[in-house]
C-alpha cells in the first residue's frame, strides 16, 4: 500500500514538472506552424502581388496618370498644332487677297495704321473662328510689320484674342476681348479691349516668335513650336504659345499665328484623371530646363511663371522642389513640335511620406491580427487536448492519496481536534460555572441588601404609622370627648334654666376638660413637631417645593416607591431595566434632596400626614 | 481567457482606428479642395488672388485645405453661370463650393441649399462685422451669406484730360456734384472735344434706384421696374436727353474699357471698378500717355436727398455632405474676415472691409494712404459715408434676378435706338425739341417693353 502511494506521488511529481514543458512545447510547436503558414501566406499574396511596398503602388498610379497626362498633353498640341496649320493657310490666303485688293505689297503695311487696321479688321473672323475650333485660351497672329518703326524698342502689329474670364474652361458664356490689336477693331466686332490692351506686341514679349518670324530664310518644312512659358509684364499672367510661320506663296515667313494656352486654363482644361489613394492631391508640372533649374507650370498654387525649381532624384523617384514646396514623383521628357519640355507629376512629399508610413502600420496590424490569431488559436488548443491530460492525471493522484495517507491523516486530525474540543469544553464549562457563581452570589448579596433595606423601610414604616394611628386615637378619644362634652354641655345649657347653680360647677368642669383638651391637643402638636424634629426643616421644605420639577417618569416611579413597590415590581412595571431605574432613583434624589428610598418614603409619609 | 479576448479585440481596434480612422475635420495629408468663383478681379495680380495664395500656402497648408479658383467674371456673368450651373445645363460646369453674389441669386437656388454660416465662423468673427451690413443675410435664422467686403458707386475722373477741358471752358468740380449739372458738362465735353463721350455708366439699375429714391419716390414697386412714375419719368427724360445728345456712351460693357483709350473720361460705377482703371491711356499708335484719377461724390438731382448704393457681393457655401468641405470653408471665410486681411487685400481692390476696427481705421487714416490712386478714392468716400445716407436695398425680391438683368439691357438698347434716330434726323440748327421728343419715345418705348404701357 505505501509503494503504490509512492508510486503515485512520483508520478505526479514528474507529471507536475513536465506538464508546463508539454503545455509550452505544444504552443510552441502549434506557433512555429503557425508562423511558417503566415510566412508563406504572405510570401505568396506578395508574389501574388495582393500585398506591395506603399512606394511601388505610387509609382505605378504616378506612372499611369503620367501616361495618362501625357497623352492627353500630346492630343492637345497636336490639335492646336493641326489647327495652327490651317489657321496659318487661312491667314495666308486672307492677307494675300487683301493685298491683291489694296494693290500694295506686303512691305506697304509699314507705318501705315489705316491699312494695319483694315487687315486686321478683315483678318478678325480668321482669329475668332479658329479660337473657336480648339480648347485654348487665346487666339493670335503677328505680322512682321508696325504702325511706326521709328521707336526705340521693336513693335509688331497683329491681333491677339482673350477669353474674357481668364478662369473659366466654360466658353459658351464666356465673352472675348482684344488683348492686342487696334482698338477699332474691337468696337467694330463688339468686343471689349482686355484689361492689359495695347494696340502692337512688344517684341520682348516672345522672343522666340518674333525670333522665328524675322528668319529671312525660305522655309519649306515648316514646323510648329511650344514655346517656353511666359509671363505678361501686365498682369503677371503666364501662358505659352504654341505656334507656326504665316508663310506667303514665296514661302516668306510674313508672320507667326497659333494659341495661347495660359497656365490657368491649362491647369483647369488638363485635370488629372479621377484619384485613386495613391495620387490624391497630385500636381503636375510641364517645366523648360534653364540655366539655374527649372522654370515653367505648377498645376497647384498660383498660375504664375514658377522659376528656380529644382528635379533631383529621389529613391526610385525624382523630387521637385519649388521655393519650400516639395513633390515626389516621376518625370518624362514631351517632345511638342521642334521643342522639348519635361513633364513631372507628383505628389507632395509629406503626402507620401503619410502614404509610406500608413502602409507599414497596415503591414504591421495585419501581422499583429495573425500574431494575436496564432496564440488565441495555440492556446485555444493546447487547453483542448493537454489540459484534460493533466487534470485527469492529477485527479488519480488525489484519490490514491484519500485512500491511504490522507484518511490516517484525517484521523489523527480529528483526534487530536476532538481532544482539543474536550478539554477546550471543560474548561469553558469550568469558567462558565465559575462565572455563574460569581455572579449568583453577587445578585443574592444585592439582593439581601436590597431585601435589608427594604425590611429596614418597612420597620420605619410601621414605626410612623403606628405613631400616627396612636395620635389618630387620640384625637379620636379627644374629638369623642370634646363631642360628649358638647353634648354635655348642651345637656347643661337645657339644664342651665333648670340650674344656674350647677353653672359654676359647670363651668368649672368645662374649663378643667378644656383645659384637658387643651393638654391633649398640646400632646398631639408635640407629637407631630416631635416628628417634624425628626426631619430637616429645610429639607421637607425642599422636598415638597421641588415635586412639581419631576418629570413624568420620575413621578410614576416615585409614585411607585411610595406604593411600596419592590425594585423587581418597578421594573416589570416600568418595562425598565436596573440601571434606568438606577437613573431615575438617582434624579428622583437630587431633584428632592433626599439621600435615599428611606428618607424619600419618610418625607412623603409626613407631607400625607400633614396635608 | 475573456479578458484576454477583449484585450485582443481592443488592441486590434485602437491599431484600426489609429492607421484607417474615419476623416471628419481637415488634415495636411489628405488636403480638401474647395473650388471658389468670386468676383474679386479676374486679373492675376488681384490683391485676392494673392491672398489665396497666400491662405494656401499657410493657414490651408496647415490644415489641409486647398481653395481652387474655377472663375473671376463680373459679378452679373457669374449670376448667369451659377444660374444655368444650378439648373445643370449642357456646358454650364458645375456649382462652386463657395462663390460670391448678390442676394438675387436666391431667387434661383433655393436658401435651405447654402450652409449656415453660424455653425462654421465662431460668433466672434461674426460679431467683428459692421451690423449695417449683416442686414438681410439671416434667412430663417439661417446666415446663409455673409459679406467680407463692400463697395458703393461714385464718380470717377479722368482728371488729366478733364483739367485740359475744364481751363477751357471755365469748367469746375462743383458742375459734377449734381445730376444735371454733370450732365451739361457731358453735353459740353462732346462739343468742346468733337464728339466724344464724357461719361458711361457701369450699369443703369443702380442710377434708377437711388435717384428716384433721391427724389422720394419708389424704382421697384410689386417685385417690378415702376418707369410709369413722375420720379422716373424725371431720372430717365434727363438721362434720355444727354444720351441722345451724345454726352454719355452707351457703350457695352463697363467704362473701364473705354477708359483705356480715352474715349470717355469719367465713369459712375463701384468703388471696386477702380482696380481695372489705368493711370495710362493707350492710342491707337500704342503712344501710352500718363493720366491722374481723381474720384468725386456720387451726383444726385438738385434737390434729390444724397444717397449712396451699399455694394459688393457675400459669400454663399453650398452644403456638402462632406463635413471636411463645409469646415474648409468656415475655415477659409473666417480667415478673410480676420483683420489683417481685411485691411490688407480689400482696400487695395476698392472695397471697404467689414471689420468694424479696420474700417473705422480706414475713415480716420484714408487722406494718408500711400497710393495716390487709391487715396483719391478713399477720401471722397469716406466723407459719402458721412454726408449721404444709405439708399434702401432692391436686390432680394421675387423677380430680382430678371428684372436686373433685363432693365439695364431694356434701357441701353433702348436709348442706342434713340441715339441712332437723333444722328439720323438732326440737323444744323437748335435740336432741343428734336431730342425732347426722341426722349419722349423712347421712355413710351420702355414702358411698353416692360409691359406698363400698353
Amino acid at each position: 500500500m505505501k509503494n503504490t502511494f509512492k508510486y503515485y506521488k512520483l508520478l505526479l511529481n514528474n507529471l507536475k514538472t513536465q506538464s508546463r514543458s508539454v503545455q509550452g512545447r505544444f504552443v510552441v510547436f502549434l506557433l512555429s506552424w503557425f508562423l511558417v503558414f503566415i510566412s508563406a501566406l504572405l510570401l505568396l499574396t506578395f508574389l501574388a502581388g495582393f500585398i506591395r511596398p506603399a512606394s511601388k503602388n505610387i509609382n505605378e498610379a504616378l506612372d499611369n496618370d503620367l501616361k495618362f497626362l501625357s497623352l492627353s498633353l500630346n492630343n492637345g498640341v497636336d490639335r492646336l498644332a493641326a489647327q495652327s496649320v490651317l489657321f496659318s493657310k487661312r491667314l495666308s490666303l486672307e492677307t494675300d487677297a487683301f493685298l491683291q485688293k489694296e494693290r500694295i505689297k506686303f512691305s506697304d503695311l509699314k507705318n501705315n495704321p489705316e491699312l494695319i487696321c483694315k487687315l486686321e479688321n478683315q483678318l478678325f473672323p480668321v482669329v475668332f473662328n479658329n479660337l473657336q475650333q480648339v480648347p485654348c485660351s487665346g487666339a493670335f497672329f503677328f505680322l512682321n510689320t508696325t504702325t511706326d518703326d521709328k521707336r526705340e524698342e521693336r513693335y509688331f502689329s497683329g491681333l491677339q484674342l482673350k477669353l474674357v474670364n481668364v478662369f473659366s474652361n466654360v466658353t459658351l458664356y464666356n465673352k472675348l476681348s482684344l488683348f492686342r490689336g487696334d482698338m477699332l477693331v474691337a468696337r467694330n466686332h463688339s468686343i471689349s479691349l482686355h484689361l492689359n490692351w495695347h494696340a502692337e506686341t512688344d517684341s520682348n514679349l516672345y522672343p522666340l516668335i518674333f525670333k522665328t518670324m524675322l528668319q529671312k530664310k525660305q522655309i519649306d518644312n515648316p514646323q510648329f513650336l511650344l514655346g517656353n512659358d511666359r509671363q505678361y509684364p501686365d498682369n503677371g499672367e503666364s501662358a505659352r504659345l504654341l505656334f507656326y510661320p504665316v508663310i506667303n506663296k514665296n514661302k516668306e515667313i510674313i508672320g507667326v499665328c497659333g494659341f495661347e494656352v495660359t497656365n490657368l486654363y491649362a491647369k483647369i482644361m488638363l485635370k488629372i484623371p479621377p484619384h485613386n489613394k495613391y495620387t490624391q492631391n497630385a500636381i503636375y508640372a510641364l517645366l523648360d530646363k534653364t540655366d539655374t533649374g527649372y522654370s515653367g507650370q505648377l498645376s497647384s498654387g498660383g498660375s504664375g511663371l514658377k522659376t528656380n525649381l529644382q528635379l533631383e532624384p529621389y529613391n526610385d523617384f525624382m523630387r521637385l522642389t519649388h521655393k519650400s514646396q516639395k513633390y515626389i514623383g516621376l518625370s518624362k521628357i514631351l517632345t511638342t513640335g521642334a521643342s522639348k519640355h519635361t513633364l513631372f507629376i507628383g505628389i507632395p512629399e509629406a503626402r507620401y511620406k503619410s502614404l509610406v508610413k500608413a502602409d507599414w502600420q497596415k503591414m504591421l496590424l495585419y501581422l499583429t491580427v495573425l500574431l494575436i490569431l496564432a496564440l488565441l488559436a495555440c492556446r485555444h488548443l493546447s487547453k483542448r487536448y493537454i489540459t484534460p491530460v493533466l487534470t485527469n492525471l492529477k485527479e488519480i493522484t488525489r484519490i490514491a492519496m484519500d485512500k491511504e495517507e490522507k484518511i490516517a491523516q484525517l484521523k489523527k486530525d480529528s483526534d487530536e481536534l476532538k481532544k482539543k474540543l474536550v478539554d477546550e469544553k471543560e474548561e469553558t464549562i469550568k469558567k462558565l460555572t465559575l462565572e455563574k457563581e460569581k455572579t449568583i452570589h453577587q445578585l443574592t448579596l444585592e439582593k439581601n441588601e436590597t431585601e435589608k433595606e427594604h425590611q429596614k423601610a418597612a420597620e420605619q414604616i410601621d414605626s410612623l404609622m403606628t405613631s400616627i394611628a396612636e395620635a389618630e386615637t387620640r384625637f379620636a378619644e379627644t374629638r369623642e370627648l370634646v363631642q360628649k362634652l358638647q353634648k354635655q354641655k348642651s345637656e347643661a345649657d337645657n339644664k342651665y334654666a333648670l340650674s344656674c347653680q350647677k353653672l359654676e360647677e359647670l363651668d368649672k368642669e368645662k374649663r378643667r376638660v378644656e383645659e384637658n383638651y387643651k393638654l391633649m391637643q398640646t400632646d398631639l402638636t408635640r407629637i407631630t413637631e416631635q416628628k417634624i424634629e425628626e426631619v430637616d426643616a429645610e429639607n421637607y421644605q425642599w422636598f415638597k417645593e421641588s415635586l412639581d420639577t419631576l418629570t413624568e417618569r420620575e413621578k410614576e416611579i416615585y409614585d411607585m416607591h411610595l406604593a411600596g413597590k419592590t425594585t423587581k415590581e418597578i421594573l416589570t412595571e416600568a418595562g425598565i431595566t436596573e440601571n434606568t431605574l438606577k437613573f431615575h432613583n438617582r434624579n428622583i434624589y437630587g431633584k428632592l434632596g433626599v439621600k435615599s428610598k428611606k428618607e424619600l418614603l419618610r418625607y412623603a409619609s409626613l407631607m400625607n400626614r400633614i396635608s | 481567457m475573456k479578458k484576454f479576448i477583449l484585450f485582443c479585440i481592443s488592441v486590434i481596434s485602437l491599431f484600426t482606428l489609429a492607421c484607417f480612422g474615419g476623416e471628419s475635420s481637415t488634415s495636411p495629408d489628405n488636403p480638401v479642395v474647395i473650388k471658389l468663383m468670386h468676383v474679386y478681379g479676374n486679373d492675376i495680380t488681384s490683391p485676392f488672388r494673392e491672398g489665396i495664395d497666400i491662405f494656401n500656402q499657410t493657414e490651408g497648408k496647415k490644415k489641409g485645405i486647398i481653395i481652387e479658383e474655377i472663375g473671376a467674371p463680373a459679378s452679373e456673368v457669374m449670376d448667369i453661370l451659377i444660374a444655368r450651373a444650378a439648373k445643370k445645363e449642357p456646358g454650364a460646369g458645375e456649382v462652386p463650393d463657395l462663390f460670391t453674389s448678390y442676394p438675387r441669386i436666391l431667387q434661383q437656388i433655393p436658401p435651405s441649399t447654402f450652409l449656415d454660416w453660424n455653425h462654421y465662423i465662431p460668433q466672434q468673427e461674426i460679431k467683428s462685422i459692421d451690423p449695417a451690413f449683416l442686414k438681410n443675410c439671416t434667412v430663417n435664422k439661417r446666415l446663409i451669406r455673409i459679406p467680407v467686403a463692400k463697395s458703393s458707386e461714385l464718380l470717377i475722373l479722368n482728371d488729366t484730360a478733364f483739367s485740359q477741358f475744364a481751363k477751357e471752358t471755365k469748367t469746375s468740380y462743383k458742375d459734377l456734384e449734381t445730376t444735371e449739372s454733370l450732365f451739361d458738362v457731358c453735353n459740353r465735353y462732346y462739343r468742346w472735344s468733337g464728339g466724344k463721350n464724357f461719361l458711361q455708366y457701369n450699369g443703369y439699375y443702380n442710377y434708377f434706384l437711388v435717384n428716384i429714391a433721391s427724389l422720394g419716390g419708389t424704382f421697384i414697386k410689386d417685385g417690378h421696374a415702376d418707369c410709369m412714375s413722375p420720379e422716373f419719368r424725371k431720372v430717365y427724360m434727363t438721362l434720355a436727353k444727354a444720351a441722345i445728345k451724345g454726352g454719355i456712351s452707351l457703350g457695352s460693357g463697363y467704362a473701364s474699357d473705354r477708359w483705356k483709350t480715352g474715349e470717355i473720361i469719367s465713369g459712375i460705377g463701384s468703388t471696386a471698378g477702380i482696380q481695372y482703371l489705368r493711370e495710362y491711356i493707350v492710342d491707337r499708335e500704342n503712344n501710352k500717355k500718363p493720366i491722374f484719377i481723381k474720384c468725386l461724390p456720387y451726383p444726385v438731382f438738385k434737390n434729390g436727398k444724397k444717397l449712396s448704393v451699399l455694394r459688393g457681393t457675400d459669400f454663399f457655401a453650398v452644403k456638402s455632405s462632406d463635413e471636411r468641405k463645409n469646415i474648409a470653408m468656415g475655415v477659409f471665410v473666417e480667415w478673410l474676415l480676420q483683420e489683417k486681411q481685411q485691411d490688407e487685400i480689400f482696400p487695395q481692390m476698392g472695397y471697404i472691409p467689414v471689420n468694424k476696427t479696420v474700417l473705422h481705421n480706414l475713415e480716420q487714416n484714408s487722406s494718408s494712404i500711400s497710393n495716390r490712386k487709391l487715396r483719391s478714392l478713399y477720401v471722397p468716400w469716406m466723407v459719402m459715408r458721412k454726408t449721404y445716407e444709405d439708399c434702401p436695398p432692391a436686390d432680394n425680391y421675387n423677380s430680382a434676378f430678371v428684372t436686373f438683368h433685363n432693365f439695364n439691357r431694356d434701357v441701353r438698347e433702348n436709348l442706342l435706338e434713340a441715339r441712332k434716330n437723333y444722328l439720323e434726323q438732326k440737323g444744323s440748327g437748335d435740336d432741343g425739341r428734336l431730342i425732347l421728343r426722341l426722349a419722349t419715345n423712347s421712355l413710351q418705348r420702355l414702358q411698353t417693353i416692360t409691359g406698363q404701357k400698353k
